[in-house]
C-alpha cells in the first residue's frame, strides 16, 4: 500500500550529510513498506522526523528525493491535480492539533473534504456520510455545535470523522493522542483499532506514546531522521 | 472543486470577514461610483444636450463668411444642388440634406384650440429634407405619444378622425413621419424664374417639364403627360390630397384640382367649409367626375390674397421645436396671460394659417404676391427651428419661389451632412472647405463643447481609475493579511484535497465577489448622487428653456463599466495574495500545531 525507498528530506539551509547527524525533522535514506490493512506505528523522539515522514507519504511535502509510492502511485510523478485527488479520496489525515475550522459547525468540518471533490452530487451525499462518521466516533448529537464548544478529545474525534468522510484506504495520524489525557487518548485509539480491524483501513500513526505503539501491528523507530529499527 | 462548491465557500468567507471586506471595498465603491457618475453625466449631457444640437455623425455646414472690418461677408459661393452633389461624393459621406429658410416676411395666426384664443405672431420658417429626420421623428413620437396600439375598426382614414389613419381595418395613429412630407401644391407664375428649381412655367402655373423624360430614382409611377411629368393613376386613391385622377387612356394622371372661393377674403376665414371653396372643372371634364368642393382635409389655396382662384391643397405639415414649447410656457404664457400647455402632445394636429409677404415689423411685398397657406402641426423635432416652424423642403422652396423667385428657391441656407462614422466628420469638414462650406456656428460651438466634454470625461475617468488603483493596493494589503490569518484554513483545505488552482481561485473569487458588491454599491451611490444633482439642477436651472430634466444617462453599459472596473481592480489587487495563498506549505503550517 505504501512503499518508501531511500527517502531523503532536507530542509532549506540544512546539509543532507550534516556532521553532527542530529538535524531535526530531516529524513535520511529511509526505506519502508506498509501492506494493505497494516497498522504501523512510527515512533521516535520529538524532531526525529516522524511528522516529516507522514507529510511526505501524505503528499503534503513534495521537496524530497528517493521514491515514494502510495496506493500504487509514484508521488514524485503525480501532478498537483492527481496528488490532490489522492489526498481527497485515498488518504485521511489526523493531526495532533486537530486543525478544525472554528467558523464551521462540526458537521461542516466533517464534510469539508467533499467540498473539494469532483462533483456536486458527491457533496450532496456527503452530509449523510458525515453524520454516519460522527455516529461512529460517538458525536452524532453534536453535529450543529462549533468546535470551540468541544473538549480536546471530542475535537480529535471530529478530526477522525473528517478523515473518514471519503472512506480512505490509508489513515495518516500525527500524534493523534498527543494532546489528550490518558482515558480520552485510549478512546481515540480504540476508534483507530476498530477502523483497522473492522474496515481494514491501513493505519500509519506517528507517536511517542508506548501504548499506541504497543497496539500497532508493527513499529519503526526513527532517530535523527534515520530509521534505526523496523 | 466544482464552481458551485467554490461559490459556497466564497459566500461563507465573505460573511465571516465582513469587516475586512467592508474596509477593502470602500475604495472600490468610491472608484466605481466616481466612474459611473461621470460616465453617466457625460453620456447624459452628450445625449440630452449636445446631440440635440449636434448629433453624432452629422455636421451642419453653411457658406463660409469672411469677416472684414467686423462685418460678415459671404465669399462668392452658393450652396445649391451642385454643391450638394459635390458633397455627396466626399469620402465617408452617407447623405447631404439641405435646409432652406424663408426669404420673406410672414405672419401666422392660430392656436385657439389649445391656448384659448388665436395667437398672431411674426412667422419664421424653414424647410428641410424629411429623410433627414425620419428616425428622429419615430423615436421622439414614441417618447411623446407612447407606443402605437391598433384602435377601433375602420374602413377609410376618415373613420379614424383627424389624427388617425386606417390600416388593415384598424385605426392607427397618423405617425409624425407619415404626416411630415410635402403635400404638394400649385404655384401660379408668369415666367420660369417664378418657379422652383426643376420646374417651368407653363400656362400660368409651375409644372415639371418632361425634358429628357421623367426618369430618376424617385420617379416610379411618373409619366410624361402632355409635356408635364405627372403621377399615373387608376383612381383618386393614388393621388396626393387635393389631386384627382383625371383624363383618359394614356393621359390619365393625378392633376391638382382647381378651385375658387366665393370671395378672396374667405382665405382668412376659419370656417373649414368656406375654405374648401368650389372645384373648377377643367375644360372638357365630364360632369360629375370631379367633386364639387375641395376634398375633405384640403382647402382652396388661392394664388394670392387678391384672387379667389387657386388649387386644392392639404395643409402644410410643420414640426415645432420642443424648445419653443418651453419658451412659450415659461415666458410667453406668463407675459401674455395665455393658457399654459401641458405637453408637446396637445399641439399635435393644431391648425394655423400663415400669410406670406406680410409683417408686423416691416413694409415689404406688394399685395399681389401675398398668399395665405394653411398649416398643421404634425410633430416635434430637435432639428426644427427654435423660433419658428419647420416644413418639408419642397413646401419651403415653393413659398420662396412664390415670393422671391427661382434664385431664392434654389439656394440653400445650410446642409446637414451625415457620415458613416463619427471619425469621418473632421475629414469631411476639411474637404467641404474646398467647396466654400464651413460648420455652422451652432455646430462648431457644439463640437467644441463635445471636445471639452470628452476631455473632462477622460480626466474624471482617469481620476476614477486612480481611485480604483489605490483601492487595489488596499485590497492587496487586506488580502495579504487575510491570507496570513487563514494559513491553517488553507493548509487544511490542501490536506483534504484542494488543488493549488482551487486555492488561487478561492481568493480571486472572493476578490471578484467583493468587486461585484463594491461595483453594485458604487453604481447605486452614483445613481443616488445623480438624482440629488438633478434635484439641485432643477431648482437652479428650472427656468432655463431646454434644460434637460435628467442630466444623467445610466445605460446598461455605464452600469457594466462601473462594475467591471471594480471587479477588474479587485482581481488585480488580489492577484499577489492569491499566489501567496496557493504557495502556503501545508506540511509546515499543519506541523506547527
Amino acid at each position: 500500500m505504501i512503499r518508501v525507498e531511500h527517502l531523503v528530506k532536507t530542509y532549506p539551509g540544512q546539509a543532507a550529510e550534516a556532521e553532527d547527524g542530529r538535524l531535526p525533522s530531516a529524513l535520511r535514506d529511509v526505506s519502508l513498506s506498509v501492506a494493505r490493512g497494516e497498522f504501523l506505528a512510527v515512533v521516535g523522539r520529538s524532531g526525529s522526523g516522524k511528522t516529516t515522514l507522514l507529510n511526505v507519504v501524505g503528499g503534503l511535502d513534495r521537496a524530497w528525493t528517493g521514491r515514494v509510492e502510495v496506493a500504487g502511485q509514484d508521488l514524485a510523478r503525480l501532478p498537483d491535480r492527481d496528488l490532490s485527488l489522492l489526498r481527497n479520496r485515498t488518504l485521511g489525515f489526523v493531526f495532533q492539533a486537530f486543525h478544525l475550522l472554528p467558523h464551521l459547525t462540526i458537521l461542516e468540518n466533517v464534510t469539508l473534504p467533499a467540498w473539494f471533490g469532483t462533483s456536486d452530487r458527491d457533496r450532496g451525499e456527503a452530509e449523510g456520510r458525515a453524520r454516519e462518521a460522527l455516529e461512529r466516533v460517538g458525536l452524532g448529537n453534536r453535529a450543529s455545535d462549533r468546535p470551540t464548544r468541544l473538549s480536546a478529545g471530542e475535537r480529535q474525534r471530529v478530526a477522525v470523522a473528517r478523515a473518514l468522510l471519503n472512506r480512505p484506504a490509508i489513515l495518516l495520524c500525527d500524534e493523534p493522542t498527543g494532546n489528550l489525557d490518558a482515558s480520552t487518548g485510549a478512546a481515540v485509539l480504540d476508534i483507530f483499532l476498530e477502523l483497522n480491524r473492522r474496515d481494514g483501513t491501513t493505519l500509519v500513526i506517528a507517536t511517542h506514546e508506548p501504548r499506541v505503539s504497543e497496539a500497532a501491528g508493527r513499529r519503526i523507530v526513527l532517530e535523527a531522521g534515520r530509521m534505526v529499527e523496523g | 472543486m466544482t464552481p458551485r462548491a467554490q461559490i459556497g465557500l466564497i459566500a461563507r468567507f465573505l460573511g465571516r470577514s465582513r469587516g475586512h471586506f467592508a474596509f477593502a471595498g470602500v475604495g472600490l465603491v468610491v472608484g466605481s461610483a466616481t466612474l459611473a457618475f461621470f460616465l453617466a453625466l457625460s453620456l447624459g449631457i452628450r445625449e440630452r444636450v449636445l446631440n440635440r444640437l449636434y448629433p453624432v455623425n452629422q455636421a451642419e455646414l453653411v457658406v463660409e463668411t469672411v469677416r472684414l472690418f467686423g462685418l460678415g461677408i459671404e465669399v462668392p459661393s452658393r450652396l445649391d444642388e451642385a454643391s450638394l452633389a459635390a458633397l455627396r461624393t466626399l469620402p465617408g459621406v452617407t447623405g447631404a440634406y439641405p435646409k432652406q429658410r424663408s426669404r420673406f416676411q410672414a405672419v401666422l395666426w392660430g392656436g385657439r384650440e389649445v391656448i384659448g384664443r388665436d395667437a398672431r405672431v411674426e412667422a419664421f420658417f424653414d424647410g428641410l429634407d424629411p429623410a433627414l429626420i425620419r428616425e428622429e421623428l419615430r423615436a421622439s413620437e414614441i417618447e411623446v405619444m407612447g407606443p402605437e396600439h391598433p384602435g377601433t375598426a375602420c374602413a377609410v382614414d376618415g373613420d379614424c378622425g383627424s389624427g388617425g389613419r386606417c390600416d388593415a381595418g384598424a385605426c392607427l395613429r397618423r405617425t409624425w413621419w407619415d404626416g411630415f412630407r410635402d403635400p404638394g401644391g400649385r404655384l401660379a407664375c408668369r415666367a420660369d424664374s417664378g418657379c422652383p428649381p426643376d420646374f417651368a412655367c407653363r400656362g400660368g402655373r409651375c409644372v415639371v417639364p418632361c425634358g429628357e423624360g421623367c426618369g430618376g430614382p424617385s420617379a416610379a409611377g411618373v409619366a410624361c403627360v402632355q409635356g408635364e411629368c405627372l403621377r399615373t393613376c387608376a383612381t383618386d386613391a393614388s393621388c396626393d390630397p387635393g389631386e384627382a385622377c383625371q383624363g383618359a387612356g394614356a393621359d390619365r394622371a393625378c392633376r391638382r384640382l382647381s378651385c375658387r372661393l366665393d370671395d378672396p377674403r374667405d382665405a382668412e376665414s376659419d370656417d373649414a367649409e368656406r375654405l374648401r371653396g368650389r372645384v373648377v372643372p377643367p375644360p372638357g371634364a365630364a360632369a360629375g367626375s370631379l367633386p364639387d368642393r375641395c376634398p375633405a382635409g384640403t382647402y382652396c389655396a388661392t394664388d394670392t390674397v387678391l384672387l379667389a382662384t387657386g388649387a386644392c391643397e392639404a395643409p402644410i405639415p410643420v414640426l415645432l421645436s420642443p424648445f419653443l414649447l418651453e419658451i412659450y410656457n415659461r415666458v410667453a404664457a406668463t407675459a401674455l396671460d395665455l393658457r399654459r400647455l401641458s405637453g408637446l402632445e396637445v399641439l399635435v394636429g393644431v391648425p394655423f394659417a400663415m400669410k406670406y409677404g406680410e409683417s408686423y415689423f416691416v413694409e415689404d411685398d406688394s399685395w399681389e404676391r401675398r398668399a395665405i397657406r394653411r398649416c398643421r402641426v404634425v410633430g416635434f423635432s430637435q432639428k426644427a427651428m427654435d423660433f419658428g416652424v419647420t416644413m418639408p423642403l419642397g413646401a419651403a422652396q415653393r413659398a420662396n419661389a412664390m415670393l422671391r423667385g427661382r434664385d431664392a428657391a434654389s439656394e440653400f441656407t445650410s446642409v446637414v451632412v451625415t457620415t458613416a462614422r463619427n471619425e469621418d466628420l473632421p475629414r469631411m469638414i476639411s474637404d467641404a472647405q474646398v467647396l466654400g462650406l464651413v460648420p455652422a456656428p451652432r455646430s462648431e460651438e457644439a463640437r467644441k463643447a463635445a471636445n471639452m466634454l470628452l476631455i473632462l470625461t477622460l480626466v474624471f475617468a482617469l481620476v476614477s481609475l486612480v481611485i480604483l488603483g489605490i483601492s487595489a493596493i488596499n485590497i492587496t494589503h487586506t488580502f495579504l493579511m487575510l491570507v496570513t490569518e487563514r494559513r491553517v484554513e488553507i493548509a487544511v483545505y490542501r490536506a483534504v484535497g484542494a488543488r493549488l488552482l482551487d486555492i488561487r481561485l478561492l481568493v480571486l473569487g472572493e476578490a471578484a465577489a467583493l468587486g461585484v458588491l463594491g461595483g453594485m454599491v458604487g453604481v447605486a451611490v452614483a445613481w443616488t448622487l445623480g438624482r440629488l444633482v438633478n434635484m439641485v439642477a432643477a431648482s437652479l436651472l428650472g427656468r432655463v428653456p431646454g434644460a434637460p430634466a435628467d442630466l444623467f444617462l445610466f445605460t446598461p453599459w455605464v452600469v457594466l463599466a462601473g462594475m467591471a472596473c471594480a471587479v477588474l481592480f479587485a482581481l488585480v489587487g488580489a492577484w499577489v495574495p492569491a499566489g501567496r495563498a496557493a504557495r502556503t506549505d501545508p506540511a509546515t503550517v499543519l506541523s506547527q500545531g
